[in-house]
């Protein structure tokens, strides 16, 4: 017997590794931690994490291949990564043409594994700031979800009396418990009516896990006026995993100043129709917040001499409403005329709520006190 | 340790993990099924030539059902080793206790084997478990054969519990199972070749779905079935200019054009898979051109979605993703201007 498996031996230096792999119909010649993990982790990461907001982490071969067919959908129909659009705008969380290929492939193709890498354990979430360390920090009340709860949402009113008469780069959210902060929409309750005459209060953040955290432009910044409230109106959710326990947050805003001579920035909503612009604008955001889905919209400018540009162009997405920062501050003369147009056949999926573009004054302007 | 170099030398496939609940899992080490937990138990997995009606028959190499004499098809199977005189189910071939060599087993696998078995169309359901095959076998008579998800024939009270209608020209006939429950056979108006069709079916414990089939002859219960055309990837080196890719791109957009309209929908996904690399090989040259990067992406998913939607045969969702497919194409020569 041991002479036939010496034998043995003795073949094995000489013939090497048997066959092509036939274990499973593998078509895909991307493995996933080769080609597929280094998108999960740049796309995916913020939300698909342990820990993290989404209902399963995508970090690992064993968390990720059973997913495969949910992956290729979600990818396939857009729906995944949320926020996918096209235009002037900024969209870090887009997938690019190469990488939808790689993941699909991989997805249809036997979600071959591929070489682990070497030492690393899977990532969990951190919790630290996008933008550096804020200015000021603002804490808020603790939020708690009682086993069997599942959603609530929560609206803080703070009067920051430090802030009165600053104006503001940016607000940003650091989660307690990153796993049921949904979303956090932070405005400003100011004593004076708006400039466009809406009734709504301007937003100067719109958070969500995984979206881009920016900075206003330079020299530019949101203002807030003497004896102005900040809003805070916090949506928590559970995924399954904290379905039967009590879940509780304590997450803290953190503001980033501006200087005196910023430039101010207001909001024109679309919400009542095309609107034609008094003076000279630039526009440097666009907040989408519709509820019909999957609809067609496009925000667009025509300039006085006729020519039309498209700022934006995606599907929407209830869920995820979403302000989107444009690549570079887009020039709009007075008598540029802003319009959204939603494509449904339903009359319902015209409904133009929620759609505003952010712009600041083209000449510099003092701050509002 | 022995195993495995007994596998080596002998070129065995590599052992695969499988539950025995959840045969669709498949993993590389020994551990439990990440659906129900049950541990799992080793499999070796192998491309077998078999019959498409008789999945008894199992052999390493091309022939002829020894049953019925149709062309044996590739299928991927699982194989085993087991003695006479022991039960035990082995991963690696062994010596009997005669003296004789183990026998050799194959078992299908799911989704192992999409090869039509009365000649005539056969699709995938979008509830990906079942499938469904539909064969026009003289004029007047369309049937629709039903198999679960090993594309074993469904039983003759799930036939009889499945309902249907075809749709032909505005008229709605119903579906209704043979004597045998083989079959749900429904009468139609004779018609001449191109014969297209649709076919609403509900199977048991489903929702209805939509099938379209397009038929230019009749369907030949033992025919020699076709096998597809291997999937090569073209020829995109670095000294291809531009043009002749997208001139490529074109042939096969005008490929997939041409199998929608004759709903041969089996042939859409060569020249879409195709497609999507001819169009990713140009942008990694014209990235830096105005919208070309948009536009390749809507080409790469549209493209996928032919790919999907051919195998599972419903005309609607086929000729919406041709629709975005072309704009796609489109959009691309609008870029490249």
């Amino acid at each position: 017997m041991e002479r036939r498996f010496a034998s043995i031996a003795v073949l094995l230096l000489v013939l090497g590794y048997a066959r092509a792999n036939a274990h499973k119909p593998i078509t895909s010649k991307y493995t996933f931690n080769q080609d597929v993990l280094p998108i999960f982790h740049g796309r995916c990461g913020t939300c698909h994490i342990d820990g993290g907001i989404a209902p399963m982490s995508l970090m690992t071969y064993r968390d990720a291949y059973p997913w495969a067919e949910s992956i290729r959908s979600e990818i396939l129909s857009g729906h995944m990564p949320p926020g996918d659009a096209s235009g002037l705008v900024r969209h870090p969380a887009s997938l690019s043409a190469r990488e939808l290929d790689t993941v699909l492939t991989w997805a249809t193709g036997g979600t071959p594994e591929g070489a682990a890498p070497t030492g690393s354990a899977a990532p969990t979430v951190h919790s630290e700031w996008p933008l550096g360390p804020p200015d000021l920090t603002l804490t808020l009340p603790q939020v708690t979800l009682a086993a069997g709860e599942l959603e609530t949402t929560r609206v803080f009113v703070l009067r920051a009396r430090s802030l009165a008469g600053r104006t503001i780069r940016a607000i940003d959210l650091l989660p307690g418990m990153p796993a049921i902060v949904r979303r956090a929409v932070v405005s400003v309750r100011s004593p004076a009516p708006p400039r466009d005459g809406s009734a709504h209060e301007p937003v100067i953040a719109l958070w969500l896990p995984g979206a881009d955290a920016a900075r206003t432009p330079d020299g530019t910044a949101f203002a807030l006026p003497e004896g102005s409230e900040i809003v805070a109106r916090l949506s928590y959710k559970k995924t399954w995993k904290y379905e039967n326990h009590e879940a509780s947050d304590q997450s803290v805003l953190g503001v980033y100043l501006s200087d005196e001579s910023a430039r101010t920035i207001d909001r024109i909503s679309l919400s009542a129709g095309p609107v034609t612009l008094e003076d000279d604008e630039d526009a440097i955001a666009v907040r989408v917040d519709v509820g019909r889905a999957d609809v067609a919209l496009t925000v667009h400018a025509t300039l006085p001499d006729g020519s039309r540009t498209v700022i934006v162009s995606l599907a929407t997405q209830p869920e995820w409403p979403r302000r989107f920062w444009l690549r570079r501050a887009l020039s709009l003369p007075r008598g540029t005329r802003l319009e959204a147009t939603l494509q449904g056949s339903d009359p319902a999926d015209r409904d133009r709520t929620g759609i505003a573009v952010d712009v600041m004054p083209a000449r510099r302007r003092a701050a509002v006190r | 340790m022995i195993a495995f170099l007994l596998a080596v030398v002998l070129q065995l496939p590599p052992l695969s993990w499988t539950c025995p609940m959840h045969p669709e899992v498949v993993e590389e080490a020994a551990g439990v099924c990440p659906i129900c937990r049950m541990t799992l138990e080793p499999v070796r997995l192998d491309t077998i030539w078999s019959c498409p009606v008789h999945s008894v028959v199992g052999q390493r190499q091309p022939g002829r059902c020894p049953i019925c004499r149709r062309d044996l098809v590739q299928v991927t199977m699982a194989i085993t080793w087991s003695c006479p005189d022991d039960p035990t189910v082995r991963a690696e071939p062994t010596r009997c206790g005669d003296g004789s060599a183990a026998v050799e087993r194959y078992a299908p696998r799911p989704h192992g084997n999409h090869n039509p078995q009365h000649g005539g169309a056969f699709f995938m359901a979008p509830d990906n478990w079942h499938h469904l095959e539909g064969a026009y076998p003289r004029a007047g008579i369309f049937r629709v054969y039903l198999y679960d998800d090993y594309s074993k024939p469904l039983a003759r009270d799930e036939v009889r519990r499945a309902t249907g209608r075809v749709l032909l020209n505005s008229q709605e006939v119903p579906f209704a199972a043979n004597v045998d429950g083989a079959y749900l056979e429904a009468h139609i108006p004779p018609a001449s070749f191109p014969l297209s069709l649709t076919a609403m079916v509900r199977f048991p414990t489903a929702n209805e779905f939509r099938f379209d089939f397009s038929f230019t002859t009749y369907s030949d219960d033992a025919p020699s079935p076709t096998t597809a055309a291997p999937f090569t990837a073209p020829v995109t080196t670095a000294g291809t200019p531009t043009t002749t890719l997208v001139h490529e791109l074109h042939e096969r957009a005008a490929r997939i054009a041409s199998a929608v309209d004759r709903r041969a929908y089996s042939e859409i996904w060569v020249p879409a898979l195709e497609a999507k690399d001819l169009a990713l090989a140009v942008e990694a040259r014209a990235a830096s051109r105005e919208g070309v990067s948009a536009a390749v992406k809507e080409i790469v998913r549209a493209a996928w979605m032919l790919d999907q939607w051919g195998d599972l045969g419903d005309a609607q969702q086929i000729a919406d993703a041709h629709t975005r497919f072309t704009a796609a194409v489109a959009q691309l020569d609008v870029a490249l201007r």
